[in-house]
């Protein structure tokens, strides 16, 4: 499902290269489950912007689905990306001025063109939520935006999850009931899942964890 | 949800500014709209006013625009007067005559200008004004003056011969050197209104008014002619809507009122004095012939009120154009709020966008939405802006007839406003580009990253 090769990513501090993130291999089967680890600081949310081709890399290809994804125009690349991909951020980022479900909406709308009001009504009453679609972002509690975040980042049942330290701000309980609802869709919808990580928890909790200090060579 | 509905969406957000950046927009436009709905309904009013004024006859060294003004508009005091034997002369109605005027006037009705009640002018007049005022008959298609009809009443008894009369009894009073008070008959102390003057002093028929003569603390009613209102008039359009109209002869007959300014005693009739003449041509080349006979007499001259007023027109509309420039300068600083206002929010919206490409929307949408915004600015405060010129108008509607000495319509909506409205849109469309563009090029990868 993904393939990575030869990955590199810099910029320049005070005149002086630094690399962000360098990645020598990495491949990840379809539906596979795992956690990209490392300290803070070693480039795992630069090779989940990579990844999801929001940041292009000064070398190597990284491979999705069997499509090179630099390899695409910009505007290709979005397509791609709005079809193909799930995007969870660490504070969930729901836009403040629409209510949850629009949130939800605005995702299918920009993945496909037009909405399904009817899809998206039934993916939040799914993640407990069909009290609350009507409410916006600041009615909500964390874990509530949470829900919504993964509804929104599955609602196009994507090919690929990519989760940046989604629970990183929530107590270990509900980080772990988080993650198991996070897991338990990916595998519904039949998504392969990138998760980064520093949390030992979680990513004990996937499928295969890899340091992303141990893919490079260098040290990062 | 469409990306204009996201657009709207994310002004509502930001409701203040939004609210704020519009309201600019909508005083600009409401200004241009405001300047032009005035100047144009006025030039249009002016004009159509001087329907039923082919000619107007008025005193020698006056200008034609003066005496338009004054006789037309009821604008300007009299600047003067003429005598009776003009008037006697115009007043022909025999159009076999040709030794007379009569081949060319239809109708001639005198005017006495010179006082007033609150700033409303006293016309006095005979009662031929009401009679044949608007009876054109049928043949004349054009121009054909607005029918004069009584929203309630009727018009006072003051007839050509009693007008006659009475100039005689002022000139035999004038050579006996007779300067007691004048007794005003019952029969001639009655008033009719213009509708405006009705509505703006409250007065209805069977009340009463006294006339007052000078301005300021000169002023002085005329106690002894109070007199009671008649009729009132249907509204016209027209600046005759300002006029109180009484008896020609209760003019003469007031205290300060000489009907005669000559000291000599040797007059007649003919010598008693007036403001103005107004006749009503034949269809044809009469008025010209008019205008023409009096270039050369040193008694009175002739204006014809179409040619005055658009010359009047050619300076107003400088001054016009000069509003109008100044109106749009605050369109564009207005717009230049759009760009401001788009363009300060821009680093609390990042975000939001950096949210919204990585959940698919590509570069052109982002560019779409930041643009509809400013559109939507545009178009809202545009389309506020020409409603509330409108309803300005309409709230002082009263103020701008007495103002301007024509009524304004505030429903009278042109094309020219919808163009308005979409000159404006594109316009802050515009003012809306560099931030658009500088939106669709956030660096979405920086603003994810810095969680």
């Amino acid at each position: 499902m993904i393939e990575i090769k030869n990955l590199e990513k810099t910029y320049t501090r005070a005149g002086e290269r630094v690399v962000a993130c360098r990645v020598d291999a990495l491949e990840v089967a379809a539906g596979e489950q795992i956690a990209i680890v490392g300290p803070s600081g070693c480039g795992k949310t630069t090779l989940l912007h990579i990844v999801s081709g929001l940041l292009i890399p000064d070398r190597g290809s990284v491979r999705v689905d069997g499509q090179d994804l630099f390899a695409l125009s910009e505007r290709a690349r979005d397509r791609f990306r709005a079809a193909r991909f799930g995007y969870v951020h660490q504070t969930f980022d729901l836009l403040s001025g629409f209510t949850a479900l629009e949130n939800v909406e605005l995702a299918q709308y920009f993945a496909a063109g037009r909405t399904d009001r009817s899809r998206a009504r039934e993916f939040l009453t799914h993640v407990g939520l069909e009290e609350r679609m009507h409410h916006r972002p600041r009615e909500l509690s964390i874990g509530q935006q949470q829900r919504v975040a993964i509804a929104r980042a599955l609602i196009n049942s994507p090919k690929l999850l990519l989760a940046d330290e989604p629970t990183g701000s929530q107590d270990p309980d509900s980080a772990k009931r988080s993650l198991a609802l996070l897991r338990s869709l990916a595998t519904e919808v039949g998504a392969t899942m990138l998760l980064v990580t520093h949390d030992p928890a979680s990513a004990d909790a996937m499928e295969r964890k890899v340091d992303l200090r141990a893919l490079s060579g260098a040290a990062q | 949800m469409k990306l204009f509905a996201m657009a709207w969406r994310n002004l509502r957000q930001r409701a203040l500014s939004s609210t704020l950046t519009i309201l600019g927009v909508l005083l600009g436009t409401a200004l241009v709209t405001f300047l032009w709905l005035v100047a144009s309904e006025a030039e249009r009013k002016y004009v159509q006013s001087t329907s039923g004024f082919d000619v107007v006859v008025g005193p020698n060294g006056t200008s034609s625009l003066d005496l338009v003004l004054n006789a037309v508009y009821l604008a300007k005091p009299a600047q003067g007067v003429i005598e009776f034997r003009t008037y006697r002369e115009l007043h022909q109605d025999d159009a076999k005559d040709r030794k007379t005027w009569g081949r060319y006037v239809r109708y001639a009705i005198p005017f006495a200008y010179g006082d007033s009640f609150h700033g409303f002018p006293v016309c006095a007049t005979t009662d031929e004004f009401f009679l044949k005022w608007g009876n054109a008959p049928e043949t004349v298609k054009e121009d054909r003056p607005p029918e004069l009809r009584f929203a309630t009443g009727g018009p006072f008894t003051f007839s050509h011969e009693d007008y006659l009369a009475e100039a005689e009894v002022q000139a035999a009073r004038h050579r006996s050197g007779d300067t007691r008070e004048q007794e005003v008959p019952p029969a001639w102390r009655k008033v009719v209104l213009g509708a405006l003057a009705a509505r703006q002093l409250g007065l209805g028929v069977g009340d009463s008014i006294a006339p007052a003569h000078g301005t300021g603390s000169s002023l002085h009613f005329h106690e002894e002619a109070r007199s009671e209102v008649v009729g009132v008039l249907e509204e016209l359009g027209s600046p005759l809507d300002r006029g109180i109209f009484v008896p020609v002869g209760l003019h003469y007959r007031l205290s300060d009122h000489a009907a005669i300014g000559k000291a000599s005693v040797d007059v007649t009739a003919d010598d008693v004095e007036l403001s103005a003449v107004v006749v009503s041509c034949r269809p044809g080349i009469g008025f010209m012939q008019l205008r023409k006979a009096f270039m050369t007499r040193t008694d009175a001259i002739a204006a014809v009120p179409r040619i005055a007023v658009q010359e009047l027109f050619q300076v107003v509309g400088n001054i016009a154009e000069a509003l109008g420039a100044i109106a749009w300068i605050v369109l564009v600083v207005a717009s230049l709020g759009v760009f401001l206002a788009l363009y300060n929010t821009m680093v609390e919206r990042e975000r939001d966008i950096a949210i919204l490409r990585s959940i698919g929307a590509r570069r052109f949408q982002i560019f779409t939405i930041t643009l509809a915004e400013a559109a939507w600015i545009g178009f809202v405060g545009a389309a506020l802006g020409v409603l509330a010129a409108h309803a300005c108008v309409y709230l002082f509607a009263d103020g701008l007839a007495v103002s301007t000495g024509v009524p304004i319509r505030a429903s009278a909506f042109a094309m020219r406003e919808v163009w308005l409205v979409l000159g404006v849109t594109a316009l802050a469309s515009i003012a809306g580009l560099i931030p658009a563009w500088r939106a669709s090029s956030t660096d979405v990868a920086r603003l994810l990253s810095a969680n």
